[in-house]
């Protein structure tokens, strides 16, 4: 995958934001990723970890990764139910589904720490 | 207030909830609406290395005479496949991606640049062999086509199910070695369906003529 790619673009948000608030540090920030959106987590914490050292303002800058499992409701008999792509209704056992969780790959919440004025 | 020293710090809490695909989403519908304008019909192929997509792109041309065709073509490394399609005639954009693993949406626009004077009907953008990054890069097709070989398995559409989730159509190549491999045509067409029941399947071979008959077919509508 391209977890590098992603972190960079990550990185570049995260100071374009830090200069729209007007702070000082960006403190810590929140990312989804959910469970089908084909990130492994690890592979994007390590990322993260190599990119930090590039920007000297992400230095002290925490990252949370918030795990999205995979949820659908069945489109024939409503039932909602974890599980992946080739999952049947455990209810009625038809294939057919809607996406309702699991392809999050989002910044969610940035933290910063801005001089009281 | 920093409560335990009194540095006249606070935090600022900003909820933001942008995907961190978004900027190569704005880039796509960008592209979308510049295709649009010029009436260029797109179709992303995705699929492995050695899938057949170039050899799709070469017997999908010579069975569209009447169609003006252009390729954008994407490669880690070398202008091999671009080269090896400009032989039909047609206008071929090459993007060397440098080692990057996807087309994105930026890379299409500066190669369409090329091609955007005198547009083509229908573009095909051939993507980077790979059948797992590409699927989360919208470059603004009109369809997403998945090219799979049945040399490649049985297994890749529940190994790989990102790539098929979009995809508007697959194409399963090189049908002719169906004899040689263990390769269970329905049981793939059955997975591919669980994942999306909308995706058109086209069984074919480049080299013996099967199959291409649909596939132009769908091309054409």
């Amino acid at each position: 995958m391209h977890e590098a790619g992603l972190v960079a673009a990550l990185a570049e948000e995260l100071l374009r934001l830090k200069e729209r608030e007007g702070a000082q540090r960006v403190l810590r920030f929140t990312v989804e990723i959910g469970e089908l959106s084909g990130v492994d987590p690890e592979a994007f914490r390590w990322a993260y970890e190599i990119l930090r050292e590039m920007y000297a303002e992400l230095k002290e800058t925490e990252m949370i990764l918030d795990l999205v499992p995979a949820r659908f409701r069945c489109k024939i008999c409503g039932r909602e139910f974890p599980g992946d792509y080739f999952s049947l209704c455990p209810g009625c056992q038809s294939p057919e589904k809607t996406l309702l969780s699991g392809e999050e790959l989002t910044l969610r919440e940035v933290e910063f720490e801005v001089a009281d004025v | 207030m920093c409560e335990s020293c009194g540095c006249g710090e606070r935090t600022l809490r900003v909820t933001v909830s942008r995907g961190l695909l978004s900027e190569n989403e704005r880039l796509a519908r960008e592209n979308r609406a510049w295709f649009k304008r010029l009436g260029v019909r797109v179709v992303n192929l995705v699929g492995s290395p050695g899938a057949g997509k170039t050899s799709l792109i070469e017997a999908t041309v010579r069975r569209l005479p009447e169609c003006r065709v252009g390729v954008i073509e994407g490669d880690p490394e070398t202008r091999r496949d671009a080269e090896r399609l400009s032989r039909l005639g047609i206008p071929v954009a090459a993007v060397t991606t440098g080692g990057v693993c996807h087309l994105d949406a930026r890379m299409v626009h500066r190669a369409f640049h090329e091609l955007a004077a005198s547009p083509p009907e229908l573009l095909f953008i051939e993507n980077v062999g790979n059948l797992l990054c590409p699927a989360d890069f919208d470059l603004g097709e009109d369809l997403t086509v998945v090219v799979l070989s049945v040399t490649e398995g049985e297994d890749k559409p529940e190994k790989y199910p990102q790539a098929f989730r979009r995809a508007s159509a697959v194409v399963l190549t090189k049908v002719d070695l169906l004899p040689h491999v263990d390769f269970d045509l329905a049981r793939v067409a059955e997975l591919i369906a669980r994942i999306n029941p909308e995706a058109r399947l086209f069984p074919l071979s480049v080299r013996t003529g099967e199959g291409l008959e649909p596939w132009i077919e769908f091309l054409r509508a």
